[in-house]
């Protein structure tokens, strides 16, 4: 079966672990094509090709460096695993951390926000940015989300590279209720389209919103780059861990070969 | 059962005037965009970008409110959520509309409450009301959650921390621009608390029978004025006060009158009362968006197809005549868009330069 791996730069994770998917799941055949955020964000498909536009200079400059072509044909595949889209998660987690629901016992100075109202405006954001990949995408049921991860845990700590509202947001107590409404947003919108959804495997976070730090790229840390320290982009061991829960959840295939233990 | 259920058909703008004037349902095509009149408005003191402004009123405030934020002057919401959500929802849950979440307000009287309430100086009677299918909602403020509540005590804890940022709002605020909507109210006889809407209309108070229709006069509307800037003042000595005018008709009168009569008498009591409150105080204007609207010149242009909602163009030409009269070109801004009007694109996204490291590293592992 062949199977593309489509996204932004957090699918590099799965680029990354190409070999032990090859290995561990000897009846697919998978390919990647990958673009920077931005650029992923404004490309298009035209036909059954997916790529940057002609007048995108950069966009065509990046994709020819990382994926040898300047565009991909969806059609051979029978399965598209789409990584790293980020679900309007900026608005959605300040919006968590800032507020307070009504109905929860949790309460703090923030303001407060009811159930209904949460849910109506993460709802609506989600969704809108799932018809703006629809509009792009179409119809399509071969394709499968998965959000970008979760920051680092260690974007909690002061710094550079530190991640203010996912830190504030992953020490609330009510943590675990933002997400159920933020992932059910995802997990519905995507369906109305057509879509299915996956979201980030649990045994690679650290509480809710924090991706264990086993999953860092390597060299990313203050330590090795001081100021460009990067928090949010993720191993092979993460890309393993990520194929491994499509492919079970999606084409139910186990893996031959167990993934490699990350390396803390 | 709402008091205007039984009202004939002459009390209502839809049926009073629009079934009676068919022809004014239709558009008129205007070719030249309509001028603004000259000198109508001379501020008499000086409201800059930086101006702190708190917004409160009538639905016409409404715009003034969004068209504030749009050109990113310093109008207060510390209530609302920052991070550009859909605006068709921000205004379904009472966010974005006004400086803080209090739904439409209607009248001096009300805002004077409000604020009373907020600094613990007055308790408004009835503060949670039923609707028919059960839920409870904010007597004060009954279409903020379109779901409503599922208990009393849920209402009343929204509504506590609601005054506990409404108190931050007004001491913040170094102008209350505020709208005059309506002199009809409807007012709990015993202990004067006003309501925002009829027992019935959304929900209904356990005792409807002690909420009665008041309908008020110039001399009301001048005591309550002074409340309210007597109040202002002495929060903030530097308080000053943009009054008003809704242009917007009487959607239904309760007056047993015409509602056209019953509009004229509401505009023309609050339009004397801002004007004669404006000419004895020196921090208290005027803005007159009732009269760019209303004006005999636009030929009702102003107004949409019902003949009672402002268009975006009436809209535009009271705003431009507020931002120019106080220095700000009208025609150069770039409103703020909201994330809804990029798909939701808009996001704080990943590091551009780590995004290509990211893959370079992708690319160099996988061809190795």
């Amino acid at each position: 079966m062949k199977v593309l791996v489509l996204g932004t730069s957090h699918s590099a994770s799965l680029r990354m672990s190409a070999d032990w998917i090859k290995r561990a799941y000897p009846s697919l055949e998978v390919d990647y094509f990958s673009l920077p955020g931005i650029v992923h964000s404004r490309s298009l498909m035209i036909g059954s090709t997916f790529g940057p536009t002609p007048s995108d200079a950069y966009g065509c400059k990046m994709s020819q460096q990382w994926n040898g072509s300047l565009i991909v044909d969806l059609a051979p595949y029978a399965q598209i695993f789409h990584v790293g889209e980020r679900f309007a998660m900026g608005a959605v987690t300040r919006l968590m951390a800032d507020y307070d629901i009504l109905e929860h016992e949790e309460r703090s100075l923030r303001p407060v926000m009811s159930l209904s109202a949460a849910r109506a405006l993460i709802g609506s954001a989600v969704y809108d940015f799932v018809e703006a990949r629809h509009d792009v995408f179409g119809d399509d049921r071969r394709i499968t989300f998965m959000p970008a991860p979760y920051p680092l845990a260690r974007s909690a700590k002061r710094g550079p590279g530190f991640e203010n509202t996912m830190s504030r947001l992953n020490k609330r107590h009510t943590a675990a209720d933002w997400s159920q409404i933020y992932e059910h947003a995802m997990g519905t919108s995507l369906a109305d389209f057509g879509y299915r959804f996956i979201a980030q495997p649990m045994h690679t976070r650290q509480g809710i919103f924090a991706t264990q730090d086993i999953f860092a790229r390597p060299k990313s840390s203050v330590a090795d780059v001081g100021d460009k320290v990067d928090n949010r982009h993720t191993n092979a061991n993460y890309g393993q861990e990520i194929f491994a829960a499509y492919a079970q959840s999606q084409l139910g295939l186990a893996p031959l070969e167990m993934a490699s233990a990350p390396q803390s | 059962m709402s008091p205007y259920d039984t009202l004939p058909p002459r009390a209502f703008w839809r049926s009073g005037v629009v079934a009676e004037v068919p022809e004014s349902a239709e558009p008129i095509q205007v070719a030249e965009p309509l001028q603004a009149i000259q000198g109508l408005y001379l501020p008499k003191f000086a409201i800059t970008k930086d101006t702190t402004i708190m917004t409160a009123g009538s639905c016409f405030a409404q715009h003034v409110h969004r068209n504030l934020y749009e050109r990113d002057w310093a109008v207060l919401d510390f209530e609302s959520p920052q991070h550009n959500f859909r605006r068709d929802v921000m205004t379904r849950f009472g966010y974005g509309m006004y400086s803080a979440r209090y739904g439409n307000i209607y009248s001096a009287r009300q805002m004077v409450q409000l604020l009373h309430e907020a600094y613990g100086f007055e308790t408004p009677h009835a503060p949670v009301w039923q609707r028919p299918d059960g839920k409870y909602v904010d007597a004060q403020r009954p279409a903020i959650e379109p779901d409503g509540y599922d208990t009393p005590e849920l209402v009343r804890d929204a509504r506590a921390h609601h005054l506990r940022i409404l108190r931050k709002t007004f001491e913040s605020a170094e102008l209350l621009i505020f709208t005059l909507g309506l002199t009809e109210t409807w007012c709990h006889t015993a202990t004067g608390t006003v309501y925002p809407t009829a027992p019935g209309v959304i929900a209904t108070p356990t005792e409807p029978q002690e909420i009665s229709y008041r309908n008020d006069g110039h001399r009301a509307i001048m005591a309550d004025l002074r409340a309210l800037n007597d109040f202002g003042k002495s929060r903030n000595p530097n308080f000053k006060l943009l009054l008003t005018v809704s242009p917007v008709p009487l959607t239904a009168t309760a007056s047993g009158a015409h509602v056209l009569p019953a509009t004229t008498y509401s505009k023309s009591v609050l339009r004397a009362a801002a004007g004669e409150f404006v000419r004895a105080h020196d921090t208290v204007d005027y803005f007159p968006s009732f009269e760019i609207i209303t004006n005999a010149a636009t030929r009702g242009r102003f107004f949409e197809a019902n003949q009672r909602s402002v268009t975006s163009r009436g809209v535009k030409a009271a705003m431009d005549m507020f931002f120019q009269a106080h220095g700000e070109e009208v025609d150069t801004h770039q409103p703020r868009i909201s994330a809804s009007l990029t798909g939701g694109m808009a996001d704080e996204g990943d590091n551009a330069v780590q995004c290509e490291e990211v893959l370079l590293d992708a690319m160099n592992r996988s061809l190795t």
